[in-house]
């Protein structure tokens, strides 16, 4: 039986500034199994890319504090550990690759120094055997002639081979867990194909389970087993990605596959959801999606709606699909 | 245990004399002295004209005779005191024999013969030679018109002649300044244009042991001096801003410090008066009035300016003390110095304006340097003047402007500070108000009687020249009013516990009898 | 070393012969139609019409201007400026005495200040908003707005006098290079401080920070290896500067404590109208100012890649 490398439990991150309370991420909830991967997607502003920095505990704090919750690996809570406990995890035990690789290198280091400096820290390796590990994940990553081009400085290379070097140093340690925070957004689409591709391959080899946050609808759809629908700091569905895709719940679920541009469906404009994402700081009274639901009913107006599962087999957050006015635990004020 | 304790004390004792003893004996006796010279540059006489120079190169080199503090001459290299002949233009020397210069030669007449020449050389550029220049012959040289001082006879060894183009009583009081001390001639020559840098040598007390532009004179008492020797080992002069030294000075890293007027009040007290020296310094600080700029070309207008000056105010207040009011041109200790009155009446001022038909007061233009410190007494005179209906503008050039502007003789009311190159009145009269001078010193005094006084003072001896230079005083201070002399400055210096024996005289501290006792 | 940095290095030296020659045209022109006559101030009161004039002209400065101008070009390019009119040494001599002065005064103040200032902008930095950094911005402030002879007076009371620990004045000891280069370096070290700490806490929000911690990396090695190193370039402009400044002197300091250095000679110099040292002095500021322009554009090009990269396209 497969149990789950990953469990985060309630978590709630909120920035605390001088025009107020943001809040980031409020209850949210999910786990990831071995070898598994796992989308979470969301316009800009819902709170995924917070998740990720929120697991690694790289949240800027101040002004940004993890308030509450749980974020379980292997049954342990990453939350309690130590500073020096932490550092081990980072880089060791969950890895991260992020969405700009030009500005996420050092410029003034070569990028095979920036990727000696994880086997060096976590292995204990020399500098000639962390060397050697470093061009044999260039290699890996499908860098030509890594001997030579371990030396070369970020700004000596393309988009794309920043990108392979960028996961050359976060698998480099083989972690248990690879976060990818939009890790295709600034990439052409042909090299788009290429990265995911390789950390599929990656994945696969290295038994790796790997959480892809994206926008990008079809990006989850090619990779994940699961996705997390994410809206304005909150879970809206959660499920298997083939079903969810297919079967959408949540009417926001459904509002973004239909604004997806499909060449075969003949339409001349694009859907187009109504309204603005909230300002996580002054949010809605009641469901949060409610301002520009087509299917808002008057509950909705006033009270939050919990995350249920729903008849279909997932996790939605919509009065849709409560089975009463009420739901199982406490009902949440807006 | 009780025998322990006379045994205690035995050793305590044994210790407390042995530091004693050690304190007694101990290294060689060092005098240091510092002050803010900012001339010391180099200790050729010849190519400077201040005292900082002088005061650095006088432990070494030695003139012909010395005057002491009352202005009496005394023979130092010579056996006597020179013969003149009866017209006054012919001197006969004798020099003192086996004196030794610092590189163990004899001076002799040729050591004299090649100073003077050195001195009227027109290569060594020389800037003092208008101390000497009524010497047969000088002109010539400077001139280039002649390789050799025609004046300058050589009879023997020990002997030689010095005649002069016109008779001059102030001659043997040159002989007796710091420019004119006697020269090596055999080690001058071989230093060449390192002379009075690197090696300096003189028949002094001291021999220079180093020298370093702007920064220190250090000298090493000579053995082989042919008087009495110095008392001290080594000599330190340095050049120091006066805020460190002082500092220096209380750490007991120095034994002399010159204090500054404008910093010493601090020091007259009770805890420094063993240690705190005034000396009276023959200078003279006075305000110039320019005749060729009206209103002052108007002898009624500078007898009323004259009246608004408060000298006992300028002392009492600015001064803190640190002078000595006069109305004098020449300060005391020479010749024809007399303390002449003086009144302080504003209202006087205005009448006599009104009378020369200045009803509503005048504006005057005074130019100061902003290095001198007597561009603060104009301030204070500024302020004074206003009782008078005298509004006097001091404007503050840079030194290089200063001079420029003075010399042309474009300055309305120069300030005058002057201290004594030669021990004698006619240095504190010709200079200024001969009409071949003055307009240097934008006096632009041109009169004919003026001129007559000077030269006849120049030819006579005694109690009849005195009386010449009393005359002279009266006629251009008080009939003519084209000065205005203020006061006698003073200066000030500490010196350490334990330390005797300067002295101060012809301008400049001695160091020769300074004994330390520590 | 390859052939465009040669190129580089060459053009610049020709640009900098250029400017030199510039700059003692203009000196030349400043110091002879400013008033003034330096004869005239060597003689003081002892003013002499007669002898003002031949020593003038025994001096070459009734030469005309052009003449003047042409002899001390050509001299120039030999490196003879001359002799001092009062101090009757080289200029050269001078300048190599004060040089050995200033220069040997301006490691100390670039010691200090790299050690005081950069040490003190990280912690700034790294503890931002908190009492730490308040202290330190307060005390930088401070610093730049003491005057420098001022804090040299108050170092020479304390540790000259009441302490004793340290020499009130001269440079014949190694502890007497302390207090002038605290004094002389205390408005860098400020400087240094507000401007490594605003770079670092730039370099702090970069997002290769970020890259760093999610790698695991401790919080030192963040600061020091990832930071700084970026932090480092303007820092680096900045003490360029810093040396340009130093190395021209320093005269209030100097004065109060007693070191013969080239502020004292110039200002002197200029007071006095000793023009060959006013003009020896300008020429040896232009020339540190060029050659540290250019040691400074080396540097950059050694330390950021990307600009060594800009260079040799």
């Amino acid at each position: 039986m497969n149990t789950n490398l990953l469990d985060v439990k309630n978590l709630c991150t909120y920035f605390y500034t001088d025009e107020g309370v943001v809040y980031a991420l409020d209850g949210v909830s999910f786990s990831v199994k071995k070898g598994e991967t796992l989308g979470i997607v969301g316009e800009s502003g819902s709170g995924k890319s917070v998740a990720a920095l929120s697991v690694m505990r790289l949240v800027q704090t101040p002004p940004g504090k993890i308030v509450s919750g749980e974020v379980l690996m292997n049954g342990e809570n990453l939350l309690k550990l130590s500073g020096k406990e932490m550092r081990a995890v980072r880089g060791g035990k969950i890895a991260m690759i992020f969405q700009e690789p030009m500005t996420a290198l050092n410029p003034v280091y070569t990028i095979g120094s920036q990727i000696m400096e994880s086997p060096r820290i976590h292995r204990g390796l020399s500098r000639r055997q962390a060397r050697r590990v470093a061009i044999e994940m260039l290699e890996k990553v499908g860098i030509p002639l890594p001997e030579k081009r371990v030396d070369d400085y970020p700004h000596q290379l393309s988009g794309g081979m920043r990108q392979r070097a960028m996961i050359a140093i976060a698998l480099c340690c083989n972690p248990e867990l690879l976060i990818c925070d939009e890790p295709t957004t600034a990439l052409d689409v042909t090299i788009q194909a290429q990265i995911l591709e390789l950390i599929n391959d990656l994945k696969k080899e290295m038994n790796t389970s790997v959480l892809m946050i994206t926008h990008d609808l079809g990006v989850v759809a090619q990779v994940s087993e699961n996705v997390l629908v994410m809206y304005a700091s909150k879970v809206m569905e959660y499920g298997g990605v083939k079903e969810v895709f297919t079967d959408p719940c949540h009417p926001y679920t459904k509002a973004l596959l239909e604004s997806m541009p499909a060449v075969e469906s003949g339409r001349e404009r694009l859907h187009v959801i109504e309204g603005m994402v909230p300002s996580l700081s002054n949010r809605p009274e009641g469901c949060l999606f409610h301002p520009r639901c087509e299917r808002r009913m008057e509950i909705c107006k006033t009270l939050r709606p919990e995350l249920i599962m729903a008849p279909a087999g997932r996790w939605v957050r919509c009065w849709l699909y409560a089975s009463g006015p009420r739901t199982l635990g406490s009902i949440e004020r807006g | 245990m009780k025998r322990a304790i006379p045994f205690a004390f035995l050793l305590v004792f044994a210790f407390v004399s042995a530091t004693f003893a050690a304190t007694d004996s101990d290294g060689p006796k060092v005098f240091r002295y510092a002050y803010h010279f900012a001339d010391l540059e180099l200790l050729d006489v010849h190519k400077h004209t201040t005292t900082d120079v002088m005061q650095a190169a006088n432990p070494i080199g030695e003139a012909l005779v010395r005057i002491d503090s009352k202005g009496v001459i005394h023979p130092l290299l010579l056996e006597a005191l020179p013969e003149m002949s009866a017209d006054g233009t012919l001197f006969t020397f004798k020099l003192k024999k086996g004196v030794k210069f610092h590189d163990g030669t004899e001076l002799r007449a040729s050591d004299v013969e090649f100073t003077f020449n050195r001195i009227f050389d027109p290569k060594t550029q020389n800037l003092n030679t208008w101390l000497c220049d009524m010497i047969k012959g000088a002109p010539e040289m400077l001139e280039g018109k002649a390789q050799t001082l025609e004046g300058f006879k050589v009879i023997d060894d020990y002997t030689f002649t010095i005649e002069l183009g016109e008779p001059y009583a102030p001659f043997l009081a040159v002989l007796g300044c710091e420019q004119m001390m006697i020269y090596p001639k055999k080690a001058c020559e071989e230093a060449g244009s390192n002379w009075g840098l690197t090696t300096f040598v003189g028949t002094g007390p001291f021999e220079l042991a180093e020298f370093s532009g702007k920064e220190v004179m250090h000298a090493k008492r000579f053995e082989g001096y042919h008087g009495e020797p110095a008392k001290i080992d080594e000599l330190f002069i340095y050049v120091m801003d006066q805020s460190t030294a002082l500092m220096e000075y209380e750490a007991g890293n120095l034994d002399m410090v010159r204090v500054d007027n404008d910093v010493v009040a601090p020091y007259k007290t009770e805890e420094f008066a063993k240690n705190l020296v005034r000396v009276d310094l023959m200078g003279i600080i006075a305000m110039n009035m320019n005749v060729n700029m009206p209103p002052l070309d108007n002898v009624k207008v500078r007898e009323a300016v004259s009246y608004a000056i408060d000298r006992q105010g300028l002392l009492r207040s600015f001064l803190d003390g640190n002078g000595t009011a006069t109305n004098c041109m020449i300060p005391p200790g020479i010749a024809a110095h007399v303390d002449r009155p003086y009144e302080y009446n504003p209202e006087k001022v205005k009448s006599l304006l009104a009378e020369a038909g200045y009803p509503d007061g005048i504006t005057l233009e005074a130019y100061v340097s902003e290095t001198q410190e007597v561009a603060k007494v104009a301030v204070v005179l500024q302020e004074q003047f206003k009782a008078s209906n005298v509004t006097l503008n001091v404007n503050r050039v840079d030194q290089g402007t200063y001079v420029d502007m003075r010399r042309a003789g474009q300055v309305q009311v120069p300030f005058l500070t002057w201290f004594k190159d030669i021990s004698d009145p006619d240095n504190f009269t010709y200079t200024f108000y001969h009409s071949t001078s003055s307009q240097l010193f934008s006096s632009n005094w041109k009169d004919a009687k003026t001129d007559e006084m000077l030269a006849r003072g120049r030819a006579s001896m005694g109690a009849e020249r005195e009386k010449i230079y009393l005359e002279l005083e009266k006629y251009l201070v008080d009939e003519q009013r084209i000065v205005a002399p203020l006061y006698n400055p003073v200066f000030y210096y500490l010196v350490a516990d334990g330390v005797s024996g300067v002295i101060y005289d012809n301008s400049l501290l001695r160091f020769y009898e300074v004994e330390i006792s520590k | 070393m390859d052939f465009l940095l040669l190129k580089f290095i060459l053009n610049r030296l020709w640009q900098a012969v250029v400017v030199l020659v510039g700059v003692t045209l203009i000196v030349f022109v400043m110091v002879n139609v400013a008033p003034g006559d330096p004869v005239a101030v060597m003689m003081e009161k002892k003013a002499d019409a007669a002898t003002i004039e031949r020593i003038r002209q025994q001096m070459g400065l009734n030469d005309p201007l052009y003449v003047q101008y042409w002899t001390f070009l050509k001299n120039s390019f030999s490196g003879d400026f001359g002799n001092s009119y009062f101090q009757k040494l080289p200029v050269r001599a001078l300048l190599a005495r004060g040089f050995a002065v200033t220069g040997s005064i301006a490691v100390g103040v670039l010691l200090f200040s790299i050690a005081v200032g950069i040490l003190m902008g990280i912690l700034a930095a790294v503890f931002r908003g908190r009492s730490a950094d308040r202290l330190i911005m307060l005390v930088s402030t401070l610093g730049m707005a003491l005057p420098s002879f001022w804090l040299a007076i108050i170092l020479q009371l304390v540790f000259g006098l009441w302490l004793k620990v340290l020499p009130i004045s001269g440079l014949k000891s190694f502890k007497a290079y302390i207090l002038p280069s605290v004094a002389l370096g205390m408005i860098y070290a400020a400087s240094l401080a507000r401007l490594t700490r605003t770079n670092m806490l730039d370099a702090l929000n970069q997002d290769y920070v970020r890259t760093a911690r999610s790698k695991g990396a401790g919080e030192t090695a963040v600061v020091v290896v990832h930071a700084f190193r970026n932090a480092a370039i303007p820092i680096l402009t900045y003490l360029g500067t810093l040396m340009k400044s130093i190395l021209g002197g320093s005269v209030l300091v100097e004065t109060v404590f007693a070191i013969n250095g080239l502020g004292r000679l110039l200002v002197d110099g200029i007071m006095k109208r000793d023009i060959p040292v006013i003009q020896g002095c300008t020429i040896y500021i232009a020339a540190v100012f060029v050659l540290m322009n250019l040691v400074i554009d080396l540097v950059y090009g050694l330390i950021d890649p990307r600009i060594r990269a800009a260079k040799e396209s």
